[in-house]
């Protein structure tokens, strides 16, 4: 049977190899003549065919590894991924966010298109004649200068994004590699000007031959390396972009159902719920793989690489595809440290020209270091705190929401119909400093004549620890539960100052059939300024400047509601970080690094401290109680005797209406 | 080597209530008591290291089948169950004749249990255990290590102090809190599946060669009291680190002391450390 299917196989793939082979002699033949005589015109058919059948095979052997993916390709919301690729792939926005770099590329590739577009039709026979060569010397010259300009960014200058840590993956090979492919575009430019040099037109007959055949060499040898080197992109990257999940940086997809599945199926299968092998992976994140460029832009801006952490979301990127194509076992070449480091904070994701979903793929397999028992310890201790108190903080899952009923919350009885369903979230319910900003959003909204109410004990963790450390069976325990408690309330929406909590319950409980209108204290307050509900009627004479949460901003594109309500503060001065807005860095404390307890490379927090004092204010603004307590910390390490002062919104918002 | 871990279900401690009309003590749930959650870890540490099987065992009705489960999930091989008429009011003295009854079946090396019970708090079923085995026991473990056909163990004596004990195979051992840190085992982690797919074996009071006058029980609880309010006393601590809040949330010591993180070489920062000891002694 297997024997009969590899004959099989052998004698298509020979049927194939034959009629490209003969397709592209014949092809060749027909124009070579107006180019080439004699032996020029044979040594002209082999190349192509050589050049045609590598290139043929390159693209076989990756496209194989994908079709052995799980899934099939999804084209839902077409017009929206159609938009997509006008934008990252062909304007390129993403490449350009990189401004020298990005305009190499960009004149780079279209240069680089037309060209091949060009040649392509003329080898083919078409009649491209007029084209004035006045166009194609431009469009050489572009192309060399911007090669030019690749090497120099390689190695004049000490571009970060461009030369990752010596961290990465087969590091010296790629450079290798990488470094080859723009010199052979170079050369692709300058044989081409040396052709000219002799004294033709490029789609006319040449004047010396040999120099011609140069140019035709440089050419083949680029078609052919395509499928072999990062080169590939130009075929994946569209593809990439166009295949990419909607939302996968924010939504994970369920390994399982605990809503649906029974536990005894789910007892009695075999097999990781992780990433346990790579060709497990759904097709459209192999085919991503194969569209990595190698740019460093994920690295270049990662917390966790920029905190000498062993992590490098480029190679992960590179591992998971060598991988693919050599087989190897994933835990050979990951280190359990290095998945354990990313705070899912998505800066990656959002930096990939080609739409790789970095922490996607990460937390998959962190979910195979949780199916083998590998977890880590710290992430242990705050599971079974989950487990047993439904809070990481270990306190008594009884005394949740106490304080706050009796500072004057009301706990949602049946019957009553509330506006806002006040989501306390763990950080409120037992730690102080959140407490503080709780009672402020609170004060603020009854003030403004909302009636609001709290789910007081029968309110437990969202499960977003459980989630980003790769525990799906407590996430969906606790999701299960809190979603029957939220069902049993009749309420507007939920509002919460908690970004995580903001993320789970809106976007990852529409996973297992709850969609909650949840929103965030930023957007309800601003709606409340905005309409008058709240005057801010006192100055406030500051600086500020903000810090985005990565799960308000980056996951859920909240980036202007906070803004306009600092902007409403008379006399409040709004100064902006280097890293604002959707290139915001990370506090520290996301994907479970607040519970982890390890102390690898520099503070993340420390880092973020600095960047808000370079911006001279002596205040930091956010709108997240765990961004609150990192930068805390890290304002006291980095100037105990005079700490950076941090607040939230809202309590901005309480001294401007208050005061 | 041949591990025998035995298991109480307890009133989950966190949540129980005592009803002052009826005496009755009540909890919305069991669970394992937490020193046999660390009998248990020790158990399944000395099997990675010296291979062994791993038995967990518990005297009690239906219902203790809950801790079983939670045994085989977190990776013992086999788990029995003894019921009957006789477990219902069993005391310490009934339960450790019954399970020496079924332990002695199982023929183990070491026999593991927590030091007391979370609710009676006897701490005297290992030591009866023990003696109806007719082996060796070591009381309040903080540390273990099975050498070859004996065992080396610390037991923990007053104002901390520690015993080293050695003894020959079989032993049983009780064990105190310090002991380790038992393991979290995530639901439907590979291990959980293996141990949810093997079955609990129940074995009857009266298959086992129980004498009669052993289940008769020595002790019988007439009353229950609630125990006096105790007052709590809170500190409002400000211009803590969160890394200090989180330890003083959980109990731990932190904060309290002024703590400076002192950056430079090693040379620059111990400088600076002998300077501010000057200052201090000063």
């Amino acid at each position: 049977m297997s024997g009969s299917r590899t004959s099989r196989r052998t004698l298509a793939a020979a049927v194939v190899v034959a009629a490209l082979t003969g397709a592209l002699a014949y092809g060749r033949y027909h124009t070579a003549s107006a180019w080439f005589a004699g032996g020029w015109e044979v040594a002209l058919i082999v190349v192509t065919v050589a050049a045609g059948l590598a290139f043929g095979f390159g693209v076989y052997r990756r496209v194989a590894v994908w079709v052995a993916g799980s899934g099939r390709l999804s084209v839902a919301g077409l017009g929206h991924r159609v938009a997509r690729v006008v934008r990252v792939a062909l304007l390129q926005r993403k490449v350009l966010r990189d401004r020298v770099a990005g305009a190499m590329h960009f004149a780079l590739s279209w240069c680089f298109g037309l060209l091949l577009l060009w040649y392509t039709a003329q080898s083919v026979g078409l009649d491209v004649k007029g084209v004035p060569d006045v166009l194609l010397d431009i469009g050489y010259a572009v192309l060399g200068t911007a090669a030019l300009t690749a090497l120099v960014l390689r190695f004049v200058s000490d571009r970060r994004a461009l030369s990752p840590s010596p961290r990465d993956a087969r590091h010296p090979l790629r450079r290798r590699r990488d470094v080859a492919v723009i010199v052979l575009l170079a050369l692709v430019s300058a044989s081409y000007f040396a052709d000219r040099a002799a004294g033709g037109s490029i789609a006319s007959a040449p004047t010396t031959e040999w120099v011609r055949f140069v140019h035709v060499l440089t050419i083949s040898a680029f078609l052919a390396l395509i499928p072999y080197t990062k080169l590939f992109h130009v075929v994946t990257a569209p593809l990439s972009v166009f295949f990419a999940a909607h939302d996968a940086q924010r939504v994970p997809p369920l390994p399982f159902d605990l809503s649906r599945d029974s536990m005894e199926t789910l007892v009695a299968q075999d097999g990781s719920f992780g990433l346990s092998d790579v060709h497990d992976l759904p097709l459209f994140r192999l085919l991503s793989l194969d569209a990595c460029t190698e740019c460093g832009r994920c690295t270049a801006v990662c917390p966790a690489a920029q905190s000498e952490k062993p992590l490098s979301p480029m190679s992960v990127v590179m591992k998971l595809r060598d991988a693919a194509l050599d087989h190897d076992d994933l835990w050979d070449v990951f280190s359990r440290e290095e998945v354990l480091s990313c705070t899912t904070c998505g800066r990656c994701v959002a930096e990939c020209p080609v739409q790789i979903e970095h922490v996607g793929m990460i937390t998959d397999l962190r979910r195979d270091l949780v199916y083998e028992g590998a977890m880590a310890d710290g992430h242990q201790r705050t599971m079974q705190r989950l487990v047993e108190d439904a809070n990481p903080y270990g306190q008594p899952a009884a005394t949740r929401g106490a304080w706050a009923l009796s500072d004057g919350f009301e706990e949602a009885k049946d019957g009553e119909t509330y506006d806002y369903l006040y989501w306390l979230g763990c950080a409120a319910s037992f730690d102080d400093r959140a407490q503080t900003v709780a009672r402020t959003v609170h004060r603020l909204l009854t003030r403004a004549g909302l009636r609001v109410a709290i789910l007081g004990s029968r309110e437990r963790c969202t499960g977003d620890p459980a989630r980003r450390v790769g525990d799906e069976a407590l996430f969906q325990q606790l999701a299960l539960a809190n979603i029957e408690s939220i069902r049993d309330v009749q309420f507007g929406a939920i509002i919460t100052h908690c970004p995580h909590c903001f993320n789970t319950v809106g976007n990852e409980y529409r996973l297992l059939g709850a969609d909650f209108e949840v929103r965030h204290h930023t957007e309800v307050l601003a709606e409340l300024v905005a309409s008058g509900a709240i005057e801010l009627k006192h100055e406030i004479d500051q600086s500020v400047t903000f810090h985005d949460p990565c799960y308000l901003g980056r996951h859920n594109g909240v980036f202007d509601a906070p803004r306009a309500l600092l902007d409403a503060v008379p006399s409040l001065d709004l100064v902006e970080m280097a890293r604002s807005r959707d290139k915001s860095a990370c506090c520290g404390a996301g994907g479970g690094q607040m519970w982890l307890g390890e102390d690898w490379g520099e503070k993340i927090n420390v880092m973020r401290v600095q960047d808000a004092e370079q911006t001279g204010s002596r205040t930091v603004v956010t709108a997240c109680p765990f961004c609150i307590a990192m930068l805390e910390e890290g304002a006291q390490v980095t100037d105990a005797q005079d700490p950076l002062q941090v607040k939230d919104v809202a309590e901005l918002i309480a001294e401007a209406a208050e005061q | 080597m041949n591990i025998v871990v035995c298991l109480k279900q307890v009133l989950d401690p966190a949540l129980v209530e005592f009803d002052i009309a009826t005496s009755e003590l009540r909890a919305p749930r069991w669970r394992l008591d937490q020193l046999d959650c660390v009998a248990l870890e020790q158990a399944l540490r000395c099997r990675s290291a010296a291979g062994a099987a791993v038995t967990v065992i518990t005297v009690g009705p239906a219902r203790t089948e809950e801790i079983l489960r939670h045994g085989l999930t977190s990776g013992a091989d086999r788990a029995i169950r003894v019921g009957g008429d006789a477990v219902e009011d069993a005391d310490a003295w009934v339960t450790a004749g019954i399970l020496a009854a079924a332990v002695r079946r199982l023929e183990p090396d070491l026999v593991l249990c927590g030091a007391r019970s979370s609710d009676s708090g006897g701490e005297c079923l290992g030591a009866y255990l023990a003696a109806a085995l007719d082996v060796a026991f070591i009381g309040r473990v903080v540390w273990l290590e099975p050498r070859g056909a004996a065992i080396a163990a610390h037991s923990r004596e007053e104002s901390g102090w520690r015993e080293e004990l050695h003894a020959a195979l079989p032993v049983v051992a009780a064990v105190e809190t310090a002991l380790n840190e038992p393991r979290y085992v995530p639901m439907l982690s590979r291990v959980y599946r293996e141990g949810a797919r093997r079955s609990i074996e129940t074995w009857d009071v009266d298959e086992l060669d129980v004498e009669a006058e052993v289940l008769v029980p020595r002790v019988v609880a007439l009353d229950l009291t609630q125990p006096k309010p105790r007052t709590k006393v809170g500190v409002k601590v400000t211009g803590l680190s969160m890394a200090d809040k989180l330890k003083l949330m959980r109990g731990g010591r932190g904060g309290g002391q002024q703590r400076e993180l002192l950056k430079g070489n090693p040379a620059e920062s111990a400088s600076r450390i002998v300077a501010k000891l000057d200052e201090w002694l000063a």
